[in-house]
């Protein structure tokens, strides 16, 4: 069945749906804790970046929470893990559920997003590493030639996962730590670029630029 | 087997040149008998003639004119006023079968040359089904058997090929039937209500019959669009052989095709070959030999990037080998059948660094039917009875690491998780299914014929024993009108990943179909009936648990109208089914609609020959599949997928879809080679209605797959 769909694919039988890697398509692209391992009894603070179709990405609290403990304070949501719940066999997941608006249209309805906050050790969301683009360090805001393939690459250590994600152009490979954006003529050539990496420890952390193509 | 050979001898050419001369001829088979009745034509229509009892015609034609020989029973033959003496080769093969016809009320029997004519058939197997009443008619195959009869599962249907399975009837590349039209004598289309000689299938049978060797050597190749094959068949020394073979040509022009912006890395570019032969040899009088093999080879892997990241493999093997032997007697109202055949099956999956599935499935089958026929026995007009025994071994030979295989009703498995390995196999096992079967037919009268009989499967793997009785009540009501009710008891067993575990016993069905058959002329034929199906122990997967039983019932009820025309250069085909395919999952579970339940279908076609052309038509009108919407999804942000939340399973329909499908055939000689050219043209008005949906990546746009908006076959085909 799956070499019929990429026959039919090819046959373009197929109607077009945004790709995941679109941000110009509104959806949560990524929850964050932050700290993603916390003490039994400490707090975390959620949020998520948000693609906005015809906009710019934010970063947004959630609009409501959820968990087996999970406290609201004022317009920060955190996760209050008890004390009283003894964690001597190591990290325990709790899973937080969430509500977000999706993107700019508010009468969609809000999206619901699950991100598992655990108890135990305490760890920060990783640093971003370095990123290259068109085989030159990225910096605050990118130009890249259009109509033709332009390389993105990090370096992660094994077992953490990377997402590229853009608004202007076509990605390919963009689950990938080496990727390749094409921006064709009838694409837009001026939007966003974000690399989005989730580590093995359930951290996460995100970087998005500017980007314009010529 | 009569194997037809037209000659038009002694073609006298009188002078002047330009003027019309007055040809003589004569049209004879291939045993020099002469062919009575035959249509002469010449090709712009102008005049013909009828050839006479001793196969002589007389006819006016002008210098350099063709002559256009049609025969019922024959294919065309060509000839001109210049060509004195020529001979005439046909391709038509007749066999005439010993086995009664058909008996199954809504059985629709095709000829090799009815399958070709076929618009929007595309001189395809698979292609030309899809005008059956009763068949779920979709632009890919539906399982592995590649259809779906009267609403219920593909895996409830089979497709035997000389009356062995085959384990699958269409290549994954290209989606092109195993058997090429030029390697078939007849399809039969048995929507239900089979004979005890078939089981292990709880709804409708596709019996192919391949084509045997004629009388004179004879060699075609073609080329299509997207394949090339070769044929050759002919008798040596009272050695009746048949031999073809096919290879895709898909991976020739592929790379040229594709567009550039596919993040796609082939590394085996998607092939397909297939082949075929039959040998026959009489061995006595009585006594004649078969020996026959099937063949399909299939490949295709690719990097779903350009990297070639080892994450984004895909790679598809199967390959298979069918081989039999066959021996049949023959005398004075016995008919006996011994027959052994094997299979090696073996096939390779994987995907990403996960997923995969290796399996050598060899099987051996034993079958040995009797069969006799007598009138005027007993006080009945004519009695006929048969017994038969059949043992299936294959040992299974499995590797596997996949997702759970999706259940009849489960909503699709939206969520592509490549590293899913649900269901993990590694180890041999073997199963064993007996079946034995008797039958008797009596001719109470001249009007009144009745059929009982008992079939009787044992599936090793569970354990199970099915009875499973049959029968059916035929009454001659005058006029070429005959009523037909019918009964029986059918069942199946659990395949692929049910098949792992023993504890599942197989689905069972029973069936009712009663109807009319009016035989209205000559070479006109009309069905009608009404039919009731009720399963039960269908393989069903708990929600909660996610363990699979046979706690499932079901049922389907329909109506099907079938209407046949093949007189003179017509050929007619109209067909029109209702159906509605209901189950329950389980004790107090709702009930719901089967995934490919269609309430309506409709084929109309038309094919006339003139002269040295075809014309044919199709319009086709069927109702959409059962879907399952989506309500909503949740984001797991650390595994950055959505999950679909869904709806009343199969409570939403795709729309009604109808589209007119064209063709055109043309004769011609080109040197010593009869020529066939044809263009079969499918969707001509290019509808491209839904058949089904699917979701993007966060299940905010609901998006269609379509039909083909067109698709045009060509072929040319050169005989020898």
């Amino acid at each position: 069945m799956k070499t019929a769909l990429l026959l039919l694919l090819v046959a373009g039988c197929i109607d077009p749906v945004d790709p995941a890697w679109s941000l110009n398509h509104d959806h949560v692209v990524v929850a964050r804790a932050t700290p993603p391992r916390i003490h039994a009894g400490d707090a975390t603070t959620l949020d998520a970046l948000v693609a906005h179709a015809g906009g710019p990405t934010t970063v947004e609290s959630p609009l409501s929470a959820s968990a087996g403990r999970t406290q609201v304070t004022g317009s920060i949501i955190a996760v209050n893990a008890p004390k009283d719940v003894a964690y001597d066999t190591g990290d325990t997941p709790v899973d937080v559920l969430m509500t977000f608006a999706r993107g700019t249209n508010r009468a969609l309805s809000p999206v619901q997003v699950k991100k598992t906050v655990w108890l135990g050790e305490p760890a920060d969301n990783p640093a971003m590493p370095d990123v290259t683009i068109g085989g030159a360090p990225a910096g605050d805001a990118l130009t890249v030639p259009a109509d033709q393939d332009v390389y993105l690459s990090t370096s992660v250590p094994a077992g953490w996962r990377v997402n590229w994600l853009t608004s202007a152009g076509q990605l390919f490979q963009d689950d990938e730590p080496t990727s390749y954006l094409h921006v064709l003529p009838a694409d837009a050539h001026d939007g966003e670029l974000a690399c989005v990496i989730r580590d093995a420890e359930g951290g996460v952390v995100w970087k998005v630029w500017p980007i314009h193509a010529e | 087997m009569v194997v037809a050979l037209l000659v038009g001898s002694r073609v006298a050419v009188a002078q002047p040149v330009s003027a019309p001369v007055h040809v003589h001829g004569h049209v004879r088979d291939a045993a020099g008998r002469p062919v009575a009745g035959a249509q002469v034509t010449i090709e712009s229509g102008a005049a013909s003639a009828t050839t006479d009892r001793d196969g002589a015609y007389a006819i006016d034609a002008a210098p350099g004119a063709s002559l256009v020989i049609t025969a019922p029973g024959y294919a065309l033959g060509l000839a001109s006023p210049e060509a004195a003496d020529a001979i005439l080769v046909a391709e038509e093969t007749i066999e005439v079968h010993g086995d009664p016809p058909p008996s199954v009320l809504g059985t629709a029997h095709l000829e090799r040359a009815d399958v070709e004519r076929l618009p929007g058939g595309g001189n395809d197997i698979l292609r030309a089904l899809s005008a059956m009443p009763g068949i779920v008619d979709y632009p890919l195959p539906l399982g592995n058997s590649g259809v779906v009869i009267r609403g219920s599962s593909p895996q409830d249907s089979k497709v035997l090929v000389d009356d062995f399975e085959v384990p699958t009837l269409y290549h994954d590349v290209g989606f092109r039937s195993i058997i090429p039209v030029e390697s078939i004598d007849s399809l039969e289309y048995i929507p239900g209500g089979f004979g005890v000689e078939v089981g292990r299938a709880t709804s409708g049978v596709i019996e192919l019959t391949t084509r045997a060797g004629s009388d004179t050597p004879h060699e075609q190749a073609e080329l299509g669009a997207g394949e090339m094959s070769a044929l050759a068949q002919g008798t040596e020394h009272g050695l009746r052989y048949t031999a073809s073979v096919r290879r895709s040509t898909l991976d020739l022009y592929l790379p040229y095709i594709l567009p550039p912006s596919l993040d796609l890395s082939l590394t085996t570019l998607p092939r397909y070959y297939d082949e075929q032969v039959r040998l026959d040899y009489a061995l006595t009088s009585k006594w004649t030999l078969r020996l026959s093999s099937l063949g399909s080879d299939d490949a295709l892997a690719l990097y779903a990037s350009r990297d070639r990241n080892a994450d984004k493999r895909y790679l598809s093997e199967t390959r298979f080998v069918r081989a039999t032997a066959a021996a049949t007697y023959h005398d004075d109202g016995w008919t006996a059948k011994l027959a052994a055949s094997g299979i090696a099956l073996d096939s390779r999956f994987e995907r990403g660094l996960y997923q995969h599935i290796d399996q050598s499935s060899p099987s051996a089958t034993a079958r040995a039917e009797v069969s006799h026929t007598s009138r005027d026995t007993a006080g009945f007009a004519d009695l006929s009875w048969r017994a038969g025994a059949e043992t299936v071994v294959t040992e299974h030979r499995l590797d596997l690491a996949m997702p759970k295989e999706h259940i009849e009703g489960e909503p699709p498995q939206t969520v592509d998780d490549p590293m899913d390995t649900s269901v993990t196999y590694a180890g041999a096992f073997s199963t064993t299914n007996h079946a034995a079967w008797t039958s008797a037919t009596a001719g109470l009268d001249d009007r009144v014929r009745i059929t009982g009989g008992l079939r009787v499967d044992h599936f090793s793997r569970s354990g199970a024993t099915e009875l499973q009785p049959r029968g059916e009540l035929a009454i001659g009501l005058g006029h070429g009108v005959t009523a037909r009710v019918s009964a029986g008891a059918y069942s199946r067993p659990p395949e692929y990943q049910t098949e792992l575990l023993a504890k599942l016993v197989p689905e069972r069905s029973r069936q009712m179909i009663g109807g009319l058959q009016w035989d209205v002329a000559d070479g006109v034929r009309l069905q009608g009936s009404l039919y009731y199906t009720d399963r039960d122990q269908l393989i069903t997967r708990d929600e909660m648990t996610g363990e699979l039983s046979n706690r499932g019932r079901g049922t389907t009820k329909g109506a099907e109208l079938l209407a046949i025309v093949k007189r003179g250069p017509w050929f007619g085909w109209l067909t029109y089914a209702y159906s509605h395919s209901t189950r329950v999952d389980a004790p107090g579970m709702q009930m719901r609609l089967f995934d490919y339940d269609v309430p309506h279908s409709l084929n109309v076609a038309a094919s006339y020959r003139v002269g040295r052309f075809q014309f044919g038509a199709r319009f086709r009108l069927q109702s959409g599949l059962p879907a399952t919407p989506v309500d909503g999804a949740i984001f797991d942000s650390d595994a950055n997928v959505y999950y679909p939340t869904f709806g009343p399973i199969n409570s939403v329909r795709a729309p009604t879809h109808h589209q007119l499908d064209i063709r055109i055939d043309r004769w011609f000689h080109w040197g010593p080679a009869r020529m066939t050219q044809f263009l079969d043209i499918q969707n001509v008005y290019m509808n491209e209605t839904a058949v089904g949906y699917f979701y993007g990546f966060d299940y905010t746009q609901r998006a269609a797959f379509r039909q083909l908006p067109i698709l045009p076959t060509v072929g040319l085909r050169g005989e020898f």
